[in-house]
């Protein structure tokens, strides 16, 4: 079966913009020889990934591995600087709460505006509309600028579009408790839910070992912006563990006392 | 949003394709910038007329008042320059931004960024109709025939339209790289202001060489849509048509400059 995406020895180095100053480019101009010198982040290592469709990928490793990188390179949002990305899907959610919400605007209509910045019909999105504000329960509210709304409500909503616009594709970057206690099981069930559709391929980012053992079919261990490893969930925990506790051991040892 | 290889994604299109995939998108996100312009005043939409009559009655009163300068229906000939004039001059100071501004949203999604400043542009559009509406209401009351070359203004319209696109994409592109570029637009289009005939009638300039303020595009578009509104004649459609390549030509440079260095953008902002 064709993979849903496919990435190919991907390079991706940041440019930083202080890099565009003028001064540097006059010193660079007048002085002969010296270089504009760009800083350079390479923050994705000749990565190969094939995600095909229905699995649940988990992406672990420490800060600044490259793990956000990553699915915004899968999601497209990103080109890299090497390398070749082949997708095949309509839709696909690359999962942040609330972004492209207007905030002197009532909800009703950033429902729509977010909805269809996701590639969704207005037509579709009038077709699931009313379960979104139940879900969301917002209420009455849902006619107000959002301005007014409480950070837990504009994150509520945020998922409540999230869960009911169903991508093809939906990438997660720890995101997963929203709202109160009550709410976060609610949205915790509906994660699951999703998750286990055969049709959806996710990727999840987390730190919570936990989570990815219970939900993912592959892991993916980045480091550096390196592989380290690929494969079914159990054999690269294990490893991932064991490395962790191993450089936790190093660390003691290197520090007396 | 389907791509089959990311380093192929931006051949095989063209403009038009991309606008016309997001154009539900576009036209929507228009009306909320419109919607979001005036939320939360009191007057609400009423501003979207409000403010070129008051614009209207500010310049009529310099110009009349204090330049002594007396023209017949001078209100309306000041109105249909002021809103050609504003269409142009938002549109492309919003695409100085529109990249920038627009980060979150493309860090999220991927749209071709050439839609971004169409997006601004578009909501411009809207009001330009509204207060199209106000010459309407104005030329009622000045007693000035209604003829069928009114509606001559559609491809003066769209000569507008696609100057100020050529313009905003290019600017766009631009602003991405220099931040000064805002600042320095607000000299440039003040000065473009001044040059095009908005508040002055080209009858009235009695120095050598004024014949270069022509070459402004948009001293020919203003000067069109007064011809259909204000005077009941054709736009010369040979003027028109030489906007209108130049724009495509201004839209096509902006176009491949964007698709060739948007995937630099996010890596860069």
């Amino acid at each position: 079966m064709q993979p849903v995406i496919k990435l190919s020895n991907v390079d991706l180095i940041y440019r930083s913009a202080e890099s565009l100053s003028y001064k540097k480019m006059l010193m660079s101009l007048i002085k002969k020889g010296s270089d504009l010198v760009l800083k350079h982040y390479k923050a994705l290592n000749n990565v190969s990934v094939t995600m095909e469709k229905g699995k649940v990928y988990g992406i672990i490793g420490s800060n600044g591995a490259g793990k956000s990188t990553l699915l915004r390179v899968m999601s497209g949002v990103m080109s890299p600087n090497s390398g070749v990305v082949e997708r095949n899907y309509q839709t696909i959610n690359l999962l942040a709460l609330g972004v492209g919400f207007l905030k002197e605007l009532p909800g009703i209509d950033n429902i729509y505006l977010n909805g269809m910045l996701l590639g969704f019909s207005r037509k579709h999105i009038a077709s699931v509309v009313q379960d979104i504000i139940a879900y969301s329960e917002i209420g009455e509210f849902i006619k107000r600028p959002m301005k007014t709304y409480s950070s837990g409500m504009v994150s509520r909503l945020g998922f409540a579009i999230a869960i009911h616009l169903k991508p093809e594709v939906l990438l997660i970057d720890e995101t997963l408790s929203v709202g109160d206690a009550k709410f976060s099981a609610k949205s915790f069930a509906s994660i699951q839910q999703i998750i286990s559709d055969q049709d959806i391929t996710v990727a999840i980012v987390s730190h919570s070992e936990a989570l990815i053992q219970q939900f993912c079919d592959k892991v993916i261990w980045l480091d550096k912006g390196c592989i380290i490893e690929q494969g079914d969930t159990k054999s690269i925990l294990d490893l991932y563990k064991q490395f962790n506790a191993n450089a936790i051991k190093l660390q003691s040892m290197e520090r007396p006392g | 949003m389907k791509s089959d290889n990311s380093s192929k994604v931006n051949r095989n299109r063209s403009v038009l394709k991309i606008l016309w995939k997001n154009h539900e998108y576009i036209l929507y996100y228009a009306g909320i910038l419109l919607k979001q312009r005036v939320a939360g005043s009191y007057l609400g939409f009423l501003w979207l007329i409000l403010q070129p009559l008051m614009f209207m009655l500010i310049y009529t009163f310099v110009v009349t008042m204090i330049f002594q300068n007396r023209m017949e229906h001078f209100n309306i000939y000041v109105l249909i320059g002021l809103n050609a004039w504003t269409l142009f001059q938002r549109s492309v100071m919003m695409a100085a931004t529109a990249i920038v501004r627009n980060k979150v949203i493309f860090e999220q999604v991927y749209f071709h960024k050439s839609v971004y400043p169409s997006l601004y542009l578009a909501s411009y559009v809207y009001e330009f109709l509204i207060s199209t509406s106000l010459v309407f209401v104005m030329m009622f009351f000045n007693g000035i025939p209604f003829t069928w070359h009114i509606i001559e203004i559609i491809p003066v319209l769209l000569a507008t339209v696609l100057f100020t696109y050529g313009c905003s994409l290019i600017i766009a592109h631009i602003g991405v790289y220099l931040f000064d570029l805002a600042n320095i637009l607000e000299f440039v289009l003040r000065f473009m202001f001044y040059l095009s005939p908005i508040m002055w009638n080209f009858a009235n300039l009695n120095f050598r060489g004024a014949w270069v303020v022509k070459l402004n595009p948009m001293y020919v578009l203003i000067g069109s849509f007064r011809s259909c509104l204000l005077y009941g004649k054709s736009p010369v459609y040979g003027y028109l048509l030489i906007i209108a390549i130049v724009s495509c030509v201004l839209i096509q440079v902006g176009y491949s400059l964007i698709s060739r260095y948007e995937n630099e953008y996010a890596r860069i902002i």
